[in-house]
């Protein structure tokens, strides 16, 4: 008995394992809730070489392509989370206050077992993003959820456009400001690095150009020294990063979108953004998108003034909106999330649906490729045995390419894939809720930093 | 006023310890001939009952009925094993621990963390070994009892700890230790804590950083020597200058990778920058060895092994000096009556880990069975621990010959001393390790170690554990020795046992007055102890005697100073 139970678990690793790629699957006779083309019923989806290649009613595929019956099932895009601190060794440089340099995708942990429940969510893509102890934090990484792999590299997203990590108010003054005495010391200093940083980046960018027309011409012409901190700050102001701002109180949001008009930034996404319903017009006007809880809020002074209609709101001023998890355990039923958006704010069920599929998919700059059931959109499925917007919904399976990397009926006690041989005990348990204001998951590791010798 | 003669012997031992006696005198002769012993010129060569003969610290023959030279002194070795002196491919020989500072800090945080010096930062890829080299480190002494007669050093540190030599493991000053500098540039994905570079993902980017960097300023440089006029000054960083032979090519980043992450991180950075790469410290090997094989990556493997936790015995305070082997036989000798009544029922998540626990000891025979070929280095592995996990290795398919290429000729190709070093040639440098058994074998004793012609003999000590767990009669007065080099002492230890617990007194000449000996146990004839050294009792020397009849024999292990054999006898009533 204990043999069949090992071998199975062999078996999953080795599909797991060698699930690197991208699949076929064909999903027969589901309920296609396609977010931007209405919902189909009874209707098969067909995904060849990781990319949807038909939506329609009796589709066919080769007998070699795994086919499942969605009879009574609904089917939906895999879900995505525009912030989330998964599969990341580390979360926060906090060493200074713009550290616009650092990228987490550098500290991707594929073995991190919250890809695989957050799989178990319906969640196929993530926004792994760095924490807000600075200004202006590192770089974040888009990853997919393609659990099972040992390399980093096969998490990334490839393509996805690069964002880097905001972030305003408590969090920066009270480790630089509070911590080491150091600009920021308030909001407005806040304002202040990022407008030297930015203005550093301008004179960067500048001597570089300079620097390029002489070379060659003039004989002494010197480059400048390199530096990546403000070789970043000046790929923003080109338009090739993605702002994703932390960020709370109204006050805040406006001033920011005012240092961007004055850089000529005009990418960028409030994340949090619990005041974002006192400047919802004004955010739509800038273009700026907002990505929310869904009713999270009071764990510290600033976050206090806040309603769960704010994501309702937002949505109705034609803020993109999207509701978000920051958490290792929000991010398991982000559709209950979702769901919460129609008691507080009357939300149909597509705009609900949409916070966590299409909306978050735009926000990160990947909604040509993910965030809705579309034909030569890339296989990323969550099915449910109910609506997912339903209390009763239960995730059945998650595809990400065409790969299945979470079916309901083959879900092992155990699914790590890195055994630490000298753990006395499995430690399944230890990880905690990041829902208080001790734990804050954008706040990791900054402790640490602060107080290590 | 308690007297606590114990702090004082110590303050005293640092003063006092002398290089030892024997390297003071010049030897009568340089000529040195083994004979009738197996000698293994390399991995998988070996010449029965031959003889090599040793002039000037260069092997000049190795062979069968090779004349012995009349002024040869012969080495008392017939019938052992003769092989190349073991080569640490990456390794912290004669680098003291940093000590630990005591400054006031706590509660103080770090002001300038986001421009720290390069020395707080963790980055001085500049510093050299000859500059640090303590070497009368003791693991030098450890090192070499185990065979090593070169090693790879580099610096402790954090990203950018300092540049490597290749030093032979005999020497008085820094100096005589150097065979060759500038051999490596040492590297570790290891931020600073508190500043810039904090983490991981800071050090991802200042690594890159650095390089385009130095690559700029190289290239002002050369710019700048070429004509000068109307141009600033280069930089003369020398952190930056540090990196002009990787950029080159002319030098190798060894960098640290343990786990199946790091290595994929190491890559990555390798493959932006293009450096010649080294991996160190590999244990998770066998999930990228693929691409280590494409790429032709050297690599050198670590030769620590994880601890089964199946098979965790009670650990004892006191018992430093035994391996992990040691203690795992202990309790599996104890499992092993019992399995035979009942069988173990493991459940789902230990048949995981002893699954993982095997990846981790087949790492190298799993390279061996690719065809990849390694080194070893023993960077973050207990000394003690080295030997046994080259068997535990070689239990889990690793052949004999690959673990002695991965001791010799491997690293002597990485570091190209090939000509030199790794095998029994003449002409090489005479470097040998020689065994009374075959090495890799449980039961076999290193007895001499000879580097560069100067020749280490170490006794075989007798293992007198007696078999019958009944206790050993430790009660009485003890004469004691500490040999500890250039300032050996003596003392006095009287025992009492009262209902099986252990209790007694501690005398020293270097000190007045007696001290209690604490939290004494007894298992069979192993007597462990621990007596307080300084004022607080904080620090405490712990002691391991073995007790036969009325002698004992064992040794203390003081901190931050190092283990001491102990001898003793009873002295009659």
């Amino acid at each position: 008995m204990k043999n069949n139970i090992l071998f199975f678990l062999c078996l999953c690793l080795t599909f797991i394992g060698t699930a690197q790629t991208t699949g076929s699957i064909l999903i027969k006779n589901g309920t296609v809730i396609t977010i931007t083309n209405g919902t189909l019923t009874e209707t098969d989806v067909l995904i060849k070489d990781g990319k949807i290649k038909s939506i329609g009613k009796d589709l066919s595929a080769g007998e070699d392509t795994k086919t499942v019956d969605a009879t009574g099932l609904f089917v939906m895009p895999g879900i995505i989370d525009a912030h989330s601190h998964l599969a990341l060794d580390v979360v926060n440089e906090a060493s200074s206050p713009s550290t616009a340099e650092v990228w987490v995708g550098d500290a991707l942990n594929p073995l991190d077992v919250g890809l695989y429940r957050a799989l178990a969510g319906g969640v196929t893509v993530s926004h792994a993003m760095h924490g807000s102890a600075n200004a202006i934090g590192g770089q974040c990484e888009t990853i997919k959820h393609r659990y099972g792999t040992f390399d980093p590299e096969e998490l990334r997203m490839d393509g996805a456009p690069r964002t880097i990590k905001f972030a305003l108010g408590e969090n920066p003054m009270r480790v630089h400001g509070e911590g080491r005495g150091i600009l920021p010391r308030t909001r407005m200093g806040i304002e202040q690095v990022f407008r030297a940083e930015f203005s550093k980046g301008q004179r960067y960018m500048e001597a570089w150009d300079t620097y390029n027309k002489t070379k060659g011409k003039v004989s002494t012409a010197t480059a400048p020294k390199y530096d990546r901190r403000l070789e970043t700050m000046a790929d923003i102001l080109k338009g090739d990063i993605i702002i994703h701002c932390h960020s709370y109180r109204a006050d805040e949001i406006l001033m920011l979108m005012n240092v961007l008009k004055d850089f000529g930034v005009d990418r960028i996404t409030y994340q949090h953004v619990n005041e974002g319903f006192k400047v919802a017009p004004e955010l739509a006007e800038f273009g700026a998108s907002a990505s929310v809880f869904a009713d999270w809020w009071a764990y510290k002074f600033e976050v206090y003034y806040s309603t769960a209609y704010n994501a309702a709101i937002l949505t109705k001023n034609g803020v993109i909106t999207s509701i978000n998890s920051d958490s290792r355990e929000l991010i398991r039923h982000l559709y209950h999330e979702a769901a919460k958006t129609q008691r507080y704010g009357g939300l149909s069920d597509e705009e609900a649906l949409s916070l966590i599929t299409i909306n978050p998919a735009k926000q990160l700059g990947i909604d040509k490729r993910v965030g809705s059931i579309e034909e030569g959109k890339e296989g990323d499925i969550a099915i449910f045995n109910a609506h997912p917007l339903s209390i009763y919904a239960i995730p059945q399976m998650t595809i990400v390419d065409g790969l299945v990397y979470f079916d309901i009926n083959e879900d092992a006690d155990d699914m790590r894939v890195d055994i630490n041989p000298e753990e006395t005990e499995p430690m399944f348990m230890m990880e905690s809720n990041s829902h208080d204001h001790a734990n804050d998951a954008c706040m990791e590791g900054v402790s640490e930093q602060l107080h290590k010798h | 006023m308690k007297k606590h003669y114990l702090l004082t012997l110590f303050f005293l031992l640092v003063m006092c310890i002398r290089p030892f006696a024997q390297e003071a005198l010049s030897p009568i002769t340089k000529t040195i001939a083994i004979k009738d012993v197996h000698i293994v010129q390399k991995p998988g060569q070996i010449i029965e009952l031959g003889t090599l003969i040793i002039n000037n610290g260069l092997i000049q023959a190795v062979g069968k009925g090779t004349p012995i030279p009349a002024n040869a002194k012969i080495l008392e070795a017939d019938s052992m094993y003769v092989y190349a002196g073991f080569i640490d491919g990456i390794s912290h020989a004669g680098i003291s621990q940093a000590e630990k500072k005591e400054e006031n800090t706590r509660g103080r945080r770090e002001k300038d963390a986001a421009n720290p010096s390069y020395e707080k930062a963790g980055i001085q890829p500049q510093l050299q070994v000859r500059d640090l080299l303590n070497p009368k480190d003791k693991s030098i002494v450890d090192m070499r009892k185990l065979g090593y007669t070169a090693a790879h050093v580099v610096p402790r540190g954090k990203m950018l700890p300092g540049g490597g030599s290749l030093l032979l493991l005999n020497g008085t000053t820094p100096d005589d230790f150097i065979y060759s500098d500038n051999t490596a540039m040492y590297a570790q994905l290891q931020g600073a804590g508190n500043v810039y570079p904090a983490t991981l993902i800071a050090v991802m980017s200042k690594f890159r950083e650095l390089y385009a960097q130095a690559a700029q300023a190289k290239t002002n440089e050369k710019n700048y020597r070429l004509n000068p006029v109307g141009k600033s000054r280069p930089s003369q960083d020398r952190v930056l200058q540090a990196f002009y032979p990787v950029i080159d090519k002319s030098q190798s980043v060894f960098f640290k990778a343990p786990g199946v992450k790091d290595i994929h991180r190491v890559f990555t950075l390798q493959k932006e920058l293009g450096f010649p790469l080294v991996l160190v410290d590999v244990k998770q090997g066998w999930h990228l060895a693929d691409k280590i094989k494409s790429t032709r990556t050297p690599v050198l493997l670590s030769l620590d092994l994880p601890k089964d936790p199946s098979k965790k015995g009670k650990s004892k305070k006191g018992k430093e000096e035994k391996s992990d082997e040691e203690k795992e036989e202990n309790t599996a000798k104890k499992e092993k009556s019992t399995a035979k009544k009942k069988e173990k029922v493991l459940t789902p998540f230990q048949k995981k880990q002893q699954a993982a626990l095997k990846q981790y000891n087949a790492q190298a025979a799993f390279f061996q069975d690719k065809n990849i070929p390694f080194g070893f280095t023993s960077i973050n592995t207990k000394t003690a621990n080295i030997r046994p996990n080259l068997r535990k290795m070689i239990t889990n398919g690793l052949t004999q010959e690959t673990a002695l290429a991965a001791l010799t000729t491997i690293p002597a190709k990485q570091l190209g001393v090939s000509k030199m070093m790794g095998t029994l040639e003449k002409g090489k440098l005479a470097n040998l390790v020689i065994s009374d058994k075959p090495y890799f074998e449980e039961k076999s004793n290193v007895r001499f170690v000879i580097i560069e012609g100067k020749v280490f003999e170490y006794e075989v000590k007798k293992k007198k554990k007696s078999d019958s767990s009944e206790p050993a009669n430790v009660v009485g007065t003890w004469n004691y020795e500490i040999s500890i080099p250039g300032t050996p002492s003596s003392g006095v230890l009287i025992l009492k046992n009262k209902d099986g617990n252990i209790t007694g007194s501690i005398t020293n000449d270097m000190a007045e007055g007696a001290e209690d000996i604490q939290d004494a146990e007894l298992d069979g004839n192993e007597l462990t102890f621990l007596v307080p050294i300084d004022d607080s009792g904080a620090a405490k020397a712990s002691l391991t005697l073995t007790i036969d009849k009325d002698s004992i024999e064992g040794s203390v292990t003081i901190p931050e100073m190092g283990s001491f054999d102990v001898e003793g006898e009873r002295v009659p009533e």
